[in-house]
């Protein structure tokens, strides 16, 4: 048996090797850069706090920033991904299966393209503007359609809701028609067949759903950049900041686990927390 | 004369045994098939008849023991040195292939020229009666269909020994009488040696001309349908095939006690389990004098079709199952709580020692 | 149909006009006179892509994204392959941790790894250039090959397998006419969706290019710099390279959600 092993074990030894080259080893050092600190442009072998103590100080605000606006996009593509999912699971027959390609297909492309064409689309000329002024229903252009956490929020929606869609999608498939049949003979109206039978089941997906839209926000910088306007700084915005225009990693490494820490304390608390807002919804 | 080889059995398995793990699948077994029989190795799910087979076919080594075939030792061959060939349990036949590439890829293996090649698979799709699908993808196939493919795929390469994994199983129960008469008549036409798996005893007596019963890893009775359905040696035997009435008793002396009578069977004292088939005993009003007889009430009378299934409750509590016919029931029915003697000769009953 | 039925596909219509809408604009620009993103589109033409096509940079872009896409695809295919046949046979809960770690670089964001690996080529001076983005793109394509494979190969059937020894073929014969005719699909699937994610790929690609440019960078050069209506062109290009990769490699894979 010794034989077949080696052979498996060789076998997956050229992904692992990548692995720990390009992503492994890469991140290891930048964690170990997070202590560092830089004079005059050069790294310092330093093994001190102090960009964390920063990270919790100056940035705080914009680490509480980040986190909300994440959680806001993540909450809203989460429960606009499982109406959709729930659309389907319930009332879509074979247009279903044309969300879920949509879905799909738009899923892996065109990153940079969803987020300028939202530009476009939000600008104080763009098409919205012209449809309501066109409509009647304003008189002047509104302005903080564009260059607003508004236009992050829902350019970072409309990007992440085909992951967050996937994920739900699977969970309500996953459950069966039986339950909530019963659930519906013995007299539960809607909304207490999907408090107390559909969502229970769906906890994985829902979870798993938000944490990528919240992941993802709160580490994007891209978006921010192009449609938030100056009032709009993101966390990625100062730390892509910190590396490009002050070559100073190890603040900008410190920023990045920090609020990677964050990111991965909000979603563990609302994973032990699903059951209980359940039981408080349901009551 | 008869040579060496018709003496010497087809198959033989010395001291067969095969654990997983902690798991002990099969027993040290022994096992002698001989040319042209068909074997079926009959048991519950889980007894170690499929590991047997696999064993058989190469699939499996077995942690001890000899595989002999044609008195070559083939233990430590795989399956593709084998002279065996195996309709598996799903068929596998490969999706990708028309149903001639799937009987032909064998014999492409063993590059066998194309002529010989095209010449045994239409011989064999031919006597399948599949010719007509030879260039179909098995999705497009029925199952009966699929069945005869796997059957050909395995017999054009002429196997010493086919192996058969539940071969009807995956089939509805019309289509699995039909084949198993055709797979009979298959046999007797090509007159091969088959080894097949069930857990069907009514497929292993129709199909078999010998028959192993096995329970938990072990062969507990082989022998031919006859045999095993008229004389099981033991109580699993006699309770997994066929119905049956099984009363335990106490052996003292040479003789057992049943209420009033007795029944003499040597043999050490002890408990020990009487069989009766349901067949075998008839109710009657008066105790007939030279039966065995149980007085009790008919509790329930169950219509099943081509006969009626009788329940009685006896005086020593036991429960005995009677079978009528349809018609006897029809021309002389009971009415429920009617209370009988249930009889049955001596000859009906079979003592089975503990095991 | 009810009331509550028709609110359900009203509100799922929107939803997929929410979802294409923006994308079909930019399709619908690239093809209008107009070059700004208002409407009327004006007259149709390929004003756009001729310009497009007459850039120096353009042409660069295409090239190191073709370069890359292929190398990137051809490697996840033969890495990712090899190691979920490894995942197949190696002890279950082993190969559960293996699939896990090696899919991390998907759920870290993109920023952070391209800052990690920005940071670590500099320390270690290597060159950046198109032969450190392939690398790069490589651990997170590589994820989707493995766990694509390993899906397809944990519901093969191992009758199959069994079928073919019976019949005499040996382990390189049933790789190459049974396993691999039959992984096939699934196979290109994964290689074209890794294709399409190292194609679309604008955040690890920019720090670890260097001065280089594929058409992602493009597309941001374009707009950091000015409105230049050839972007609509350009962002055409790259959706229909990206999404019509994406639909082939689900139809094959048979993924539908």
């Amino acid at each position: 048996m010794s034989s077949v092993r080696s052979r498996d074990v060789a076998a997956v030894a050229p992904s692992f090797l990548v692995w720990t080259g390009f992503f492994f080893a890469p991140i290891l050092y930048l964690f170990v850069v997070s202590f560092w600190s830089v004079r005059q442009y050069k790294l310092v072998t330093d093994a001190s706090f102090d960009n964390y103590l920063l990270a919790a100080g100056e940035y705080r605000h914009a680490i509480v920033f980040t986190l909300a606006l994440a959680a806001l996009v993540g909450v809203v593509t989460t429960v606009f991904a499982f109406a959709m999912a729930y659309m389907i699971r319930f009332y879509a027959g074979r247009f279903g299966n044309v969300l879920l390609f949509i879905a799909l297909t738009t899923l892996f492309g065109g990153y940079l393209v969803k987020i300028y064409a939202w530009k476009g689309l939000l600008g104080s000329t763009g098409i919205i503007n012209q449809a309501l002024l066109a409509a009647g229903l304003i008189s002047e252009p509104i302005s903080w359609l564009l260059y607003s956490p508004f236009a992050v929020v829902i350019t970072l929606v409309h990007f992440l809701l085909p992951y967050a869609l996937l994920p739900i999608n699977a969970a309500l498939r996953g459950v069966d028609d039986a339950p909530i049949e019963a659930a519906r003979d013995l007299g539960a109206p809607p909304s207490r067949i999907l408090i107390d039978v559909i969502l229970p089941q769906c906890e994985r997906g829902i979870l798993t759903a938000f944490a990528l839209a919240f992941f993802v926000s709160a580490g994007d910088y891209v978006t921010p950049q192009l449609v938030g306007g100056t009032d709009t700084f993101m966390i990625g915005n100062f730390i892509q900041s910190q590396f490009v225009n002050r070559m100073n990693a190890p603040v900008g490494a410190a920023l990045a686990f920090a609020t990677l820490l964050m990111t991965l304390l909000v979603v563990a608390l609302l994973s032990l927390l699903y059951r209980r807002i359940l039981k408080a919804c349901a009551t | 004369m008869l040579s060496a080889s018709e003496h010497t059995p087809l198959l033989r398995l010395t001291g067969i045994s095969k654990s997983f793990g902690t798991q002990v699948a099969l027993h040290p077994l022994d096992l002698s098939v001989a040319r042209g029989d068909f074997v079926a190795l009959l048991g519950p799910s889980g007894c170690g008849k499929t590991t047997l087979l696999r064993v058989i076919g190469g699939f499996l080594r077995s942690d001890q023991g000899r595989v002999e075939i044609n008195g070559a030792d083939v233990t430590d061959l795989g399956p593709e040195q084998r002279p065996t060939n195996m309709v598996f349990q799903g068929y596998g036949l490969f999706p990708h292939m028309t149903v001639r590439e799937n009987v032909a890829y064998g014999l492409k293996i063993a590059r066998v020229p194309a002529e010989k090649r095209n010449q045994a698979v239409g011989e064999i799709l031919e006597m399948m009666h599949i010719s007509g699908l030879s260039d179909r993808l098995p999705r497009a196939l029925s199952g009966g269909q699929q069945q005869r493919v796997a059957l050909a795929r395995a017999l054009v390469m002429k196997p010493s020994v086919l192996l058969l994994d539940e071969p009807l199983a995956a089939l509805d129960l019309q289509l699995r009488k039909s084949m198993q008469i055709e797979l009979r008549n298959l046999h007797r036409e090509i007159g091969g040696t088959f080894i097949c798996v069930t857990h069907d005893q009514g497929e292993a007596i129709g199909l078999a001309n010998r028959v192993a019963v096995m329970n938990a890893g072990r062969i507990v009775q082989e022998g031919t349908p006859e045999d095993i359905y008229q004389r099981p040696s033991n109580a699993f035997v006699a309770g997994f095939v066929g119905e049956s009435n099984i009363l335990s008793l106490t052996r003292q002396s040479g003789s057992c006690r049943l209420a009033d009578n007795i029944i003499p069977s040597s043999g050490p004292d002890g408990t020990v389990a009487m069989m009766i088939r349901p067949d075998d005993i008839s109710l009657v009003e008066v105790k007939p004098a030279a039966e065995i007889s149980l007085y009790g009430q008919l509790t329930d009378a169950v219509f099943m079709g081509d006969h009626v299934k009788l329940i009685v409750a006896a005086e020593t509590g036991d429960t005995l199952t009677v079978h009528r016919s349809r018609q006897e029931w029809q021309s002389d029915p009971l009415e429920s709580g009617k209370r009988v003697f249930a009889s049955w000769s001596r000859d009906a009953c079979h003592i089975l020692e503990q095991s | 149909m009810t009331l509550r039925a028709a609110c359900w596909l009203t509100f799922g219509i929107l939803s997929a006009a929410f979802l294409v809408a923006p994308l079909a604009l930019v399709v619908a620009f690239s093809f209008g006179e107009n070059p700004h993103a208002t409407l009327p589109f004006g007259n149709p033409t390929l004003q756009w892509y001729r310009e497009l096509f007459a850039g120096d940079d353009f042409l660069a872009a295409l090239q190191n994204s073709a370069i890359v896409t292929s190398c990137v695809g051809l490697l996840s295919a033969v890495l990712g392959t090899a190691a979920a046949f490894g995942f197949t046979a190696l002890d279950r809960k082993l190969s559960r941790l293996g699939a896990q770690l090696i899919s991390l670089p998907v759920m870290l964001p993109p920023l952070v790894l391209a800052l990690a690996l920005a940071t670590a080529f500099s320390a270690t001076r290597i060159p950046l250039g198109l032969g450190t983005v392939i690398p790069s793109h490589l651990i997170f394509t590589q994820p989707f090959v493995i766990l694509i494979i390993y899906a397809r190969l944990t519901a093969f059937d191992r009758s199959l397998i069994d079928s073919a020894r019976d019949l005499g073929a040996s382990s390189l014969q049933i790789f190459f006419t049974i396993t691999l005719p039959l992984i096939a699909p699934s196979l290109i699937g994964a290689t074209l969706l890794s294709m399409a994610i190292s194609l679309d790929d604008f955040v690890i690609t920019f720090f670890t290019i260097g001065g280089g440019m594929t058409l992602p960078t493009l597309i941001w050069g374009m707009l950091r710099t000015h409105l230049d209506p050839t972007i609509n062109a350009l962002g055409t290009l790259v959706l229909v390279l990206t999404l019509g990769l994406s639909v082939i490699a689900f139809k094959l894979t048979r993924y539908k959600g």
